[in-house]
C-alpha cells in the first residue's frame, strides 16, 4: 500500500451543498499520490454527514453529537491522518487544476516550511486577500480606526492585509487564513495542535505564530488556487460575530503578548466601538442603510465584558490510560490517535513500558491477578493513592484486574469512566470486563454479538475493534 | 531467524519442546523466550525467560516467521510488524491456561491473512517445515475509526 501523503481535513457544519461541491472539486482534481479525505461533522442539522456517507464512501466520516467548534473538530480530524502533510480545508471552497499536487511538492522540497497557503479567489475569480500580519495592537489599532479604510492606497496604513501585494510572488508570511492552509504533520506534531481555547476565529493565527516560535518557515506562494466562496468581509452583519473575532483577537493578545496590550486591545475594540455607533448612528439620521452598522457596533459596546476571553474555560482533560501487561497494553496503545489530544499518562505493571510511551508520563502501578485475592486490596489503595494524587477526569482501560481496580477506584475520585473490553474475549465478555460493566459510564465491547441489545437494560456497545 | 514467544504470563512447554526439536534440523538461528515455571529445557534454541518490551518487539520486527501461543498482544505485534505468525492455542485440559479463549481467539484471528494456526505439535511441525513460504498480512489495519471517535466525544462531553 502506497504511504499516504495528504490527508484533507474538513470541517462541516450545515452546509451540504457547498460541502459537496467541495468534495466533488477535491476528487475531481485529485493529486497524483496516495491521499485521504476526512470530514468532520459538527452535528449538522441539514443531512450534511449522511449526504457524505451516500455520495462520498470513500470519506473518512467523523460525526459529533454536538457542534465542538472549530479548532477542537479539525484536532479531531488531524488524529485520524495518516498523510505526512494535512491540509485544513474550509468546506465553502473548491480546489482549481492541480493545486493539490503543486502544494505538496512545494512542501516536498522546501523543508524548512512548516505551513503554506496558496492563492485564494472569490467566487467572481477576483483575488481574495488571505495571508496577513500578526494583529499587533499597531496593526489592531489602523484597523478598527478606521484609517485603513479611509485610504485604501496607503501601504502603512494597510500593513496588516498587506495590500499592495497582488498575491502573484512567494513570500514568507505571519499569518494564513485558515480556508486552505497546508501544514506539515511532523512539525505539529513538535509544535502541537490548534488551541482549543479559541472558538470560533483566530485559532490559525495562534497556531502559524507557534510555528514561526518553533523555528518553521509559514510561506505563501502562487503555485495554484483555490475559490472561497465566503470571507468576504463586510460592515454589516450581527453583532455576536464581531464580539467573537474580539474575543479571539484579545486572547491572541493576551497568549502572546501578555496582560497590558491584552487590555489596551480591548480599550481599542471598545473605543472603536463607542465612536462608531455614534458616527453611524448620525449617520442613519439620514440614510437608512448605516442603522444596522450602527446597531451592530452598539451591540458590541452592550456586551463588552464579553470581549474579555474567559480563562482555561477549555483545559486539556487528563486521561489516565491503564492496563495490564501483554495483548491489554498492545491494544490500548492502539488507541493513541485518541489520547494523544490529551493531557494522558499510560500506566502499566511492566517498567521497561515506559520508553514505548515517549512524550507521555508513564505511571507503574502494581501487578495482581484474581489468583492472588489477599493482594487484591494492597494493590487497590495503591492504584487509588495514585488517582488521587493524579485526579484524572477521565480513566480507560482494556483490563484486566488491574484495570478494573483503576476505574473503580476513579469513580470514587470522581473521573468518568470507560472500559474497553479485550478483543481476545470474543465469546463473552472477560470477567472483570462484567464487574466494570458496573462502575464505567461507557462500557465497550469489540464483538457485535456480545453488545446490547437496542433497549436492553444493561450491556455493553459496540463501536469497532482495535485491529 | 524464527522467534518463538509464550508470553509473560504461564510457561507452554508444549510448544517450546516441539519447536526445539524441529531447531535440531533447522537451517536457520531460533530465538526462544519460553517464560518462567516451565520444566522443559531448551536445547537447539537460544532462550530466555523474559524480554524487556522493546527487545521483544526488535527481535519480532527481525524475525522471519514467529511462532507463539494464540495471544492478543503477539498477534497484533506480528500484524503491525509484517511478519508471518504461526499460533498455537493454549489448551485449559493440558493445564497451559485457565480458560479456553485461545480457541476463541483461533476461531476468530485464524482466519486472517498472515497468519496460520497450528491445533496441534503435529500441525506445527507441518508449517516449520514450509516455513520460507509463509507470508505477512500485507494490510496494515487501523483501529476503527467509530471506536476512536466514540471515546473522543466521550472525553470531550462536559460532565
Amino acid at each position: 500500500m502506497d504511504v499516504i501523503q495528504l490527508s484533507v481535513v474538513v470541517v462541516s457544519f450545515n452546509t451540504r451543498g457547498i460541502l459537496r461541491d467541495c468534495l466533488n472539486s477535491v476528487y475531481a482534481h485529485k493529486p497524483s499520490f496516495s491521499f485521504e479525505v476526512i470530514v468532520v461533522d459538527n452535528a449538522s442539522l441539514d443531512g450534511s454527514a449522511e449526504m457524505v456517507r451516500r455520495e462520498f464512501p470513500q470519506v473518512k466520516l467523523i460525526r459529533n453529537t454536538a457542534n465542538r467548534g472549530f479548532a477542537p473538530a479539525n484536532n479531531q480530524g488531524f488524529a485520524q491522518a495518516r498523510g505526512r502533510y494535512w491540509l485544513m480545508l474550509n468546506s465553502d471552497t473548491l480546489v482549481r487544476r492541480d493545486v493539490l499536487e503543486r502544494s505538496v511538492e512545494y512542501m516536498h522540497a522546501h523543508k524548512e516550511v512548516g505551513m503554506f497557503g496558496c492563492r485564494v479567489l472569490n467566487k467572481d475569480k477576483t483575488m481574495q486577500e488571505t495571508c496577513f500580519m500578526w494583529p499587533s495592537l499597531l496593526n489592531l489599532a489602523l484597523v478598527s480606526s478606521g484609517l485603513a479604510r479611509v485610504f485604501p492606497k496607503s501601504e502603512f496604513l494597510n500593513r496588516e492585509r498587506m495590500r499592495s501585494w497582488k498575491r502573484d510572488s512567494e513570500r514568507e508570511v505571519e499569518v494564513i487564513t485558515g480556508c486552505y492552509l497546508l501544514i506539515r504533520a511532523e512539525y505539529a506534531e513538535k509544535v502541537g495542535w490548534l488551541d482549543e481555547d479559541f472558538f470560533f476565529y483566530g485559532e490559525e493565527t495562534d497556531w502559524c505564530r507557534r510555528f514561526r516560535e518553533a523555528g518553521y518557515k509559514v510561506m505563501f506562494a502562487p503555485v495554484g488556487e483555490i475559490i472561497h466562496l465566503g470571507g468576504a468581509s463586510g460592515e454589516a452583519g450581527h453583532y455576536s460575530r464581531k464580539i467573537m473575532l474580539g474575543q479571539a483577537l484579545i486572547r491572541l493578545q493576551r497568549k502572546h503578548n501578555g496582560l497590558l496590550p491584552a487590555l489596551l486591545a480591548w480599550c481599542l475594540l471598545v473605543l472603536e466601538s463607542v465612536i462608531k455607533s455614534v458616527g453611524f448612528g448620525a449617520a442613519g439620521i439620514f440614510k437608512k442603510r448605516f442603522r444596522p452598522v450602527c446597531r451592530k457596533y452598539f451591540g458590541v459596546l452592550t456586551h463588552a465584558l464579553q470581549l474579555w476571553p474567559k480563562a482555561g474555560k477549555r483545559r486539556r482533560k487528563r486521561v489516565l490510560a491503564v492496563s495490564s501487561p501483554g495483548g491489554h497494553w498492545v491494544q490500548l496503545r492502539r488507541l493513541e490517535p485518541v489520547f494523544k489530544c490529551y493531557d494522558t499518562w499510560y500506566a502499566s505493571t511492566r517498567e521497561d513500558y515506559r520508553p514505548e510511551v515517549v512524550g507521555s508520563p508513564f505511571l507503574l502501578v502494581p501487578d495482581v491477578s484474581r489468583w492472588q485475592r489477599w493482594y487484591i486490596p494492597i494493590a487497590f489503595g495503591r492504584i487509588l493513592i495514585v488517582l488521587l494524587r493524579l485526579r484524572p477526569d477521565v480513566v480507560f482501560s482494556t483490563g484486566a484486574l488491574p484495570g478494573l481496580l483503576a476505574v473503580i477506584a476513579g469513580r470514587i475520585v470522581g473521573a468518568r469512566c470507560v472500559w474497553l473490553d479485550s478483543i481476545a474475549n470474543s465469546e463473552e465478555l472477560s470477567m472483570s470486563g462484567r464487574y466494570a460493566g458496573r462502575f464505567v459510564q461507557l462500557w465497550l465491547t469489540q464483538w457485535e454479538h456480545l453488545a446490547a441489545e437496542e433497549g436492553a437494560v444493561s450491556g455493553p456497545e459496540y463501536e469497532g475493534k482495535v485491529l | 531467524m524464527i522467534f518463538v514467544a509464550v508470553g509473560t504470563q504461564l510457561p507452554f512447554d508444549r510448544l517450546i519442546a516441539a519447536v526445539d526439536s524441529w531447531a535440531e534440523t533447522a537451517a536457520t538461528q531460533v530465538v526462544a523466550q519460553i517464560g518462567t515455571g516451565g520444566e522443559y529445557v531448551p536445547q537447539h534454541m537460544q532462550a530466555t525467560a523474559t524480554l524487556p518490551a522493546a527487545k521483544f518487539a526488535q527481535i519480532c520486527s527481525e524475525a522471519e516467521v514467529v511462532v507463539s501461543h494464540a495471544g492478543m498482544g503477539i498477534i497484533m505485534l506480528a500484524r503491525e510488524k509484517g511478519v508471518p505468525l504461526i499460533v498455537m492455542p493454549r489448551r485449559q485440559e493440558l493445564g497451559e491456561i485457565r480458560n479456553q479463549h485461545q480457541l476463541a481467539t483461533v476461531r476468530h484471528f485464524g482466519a486472517l491473512d498472515g497468519i496460520y494456526v497450528a491445533q496441534d505439535t503435529a500441525e506445527l511441525a507441518v508449517l516449520l517445515a514450509n516455513y520460507a513460504r509463509l507470508v505477512a498480512s500485507r494490510v496494515a489495519s487501523q483501529p476503527a475509526a467509530e471506536l476512536l471517535a466514540r471515546l473522543r466525544s466521550f472525553i470531550d462531553e462536559e460532565e
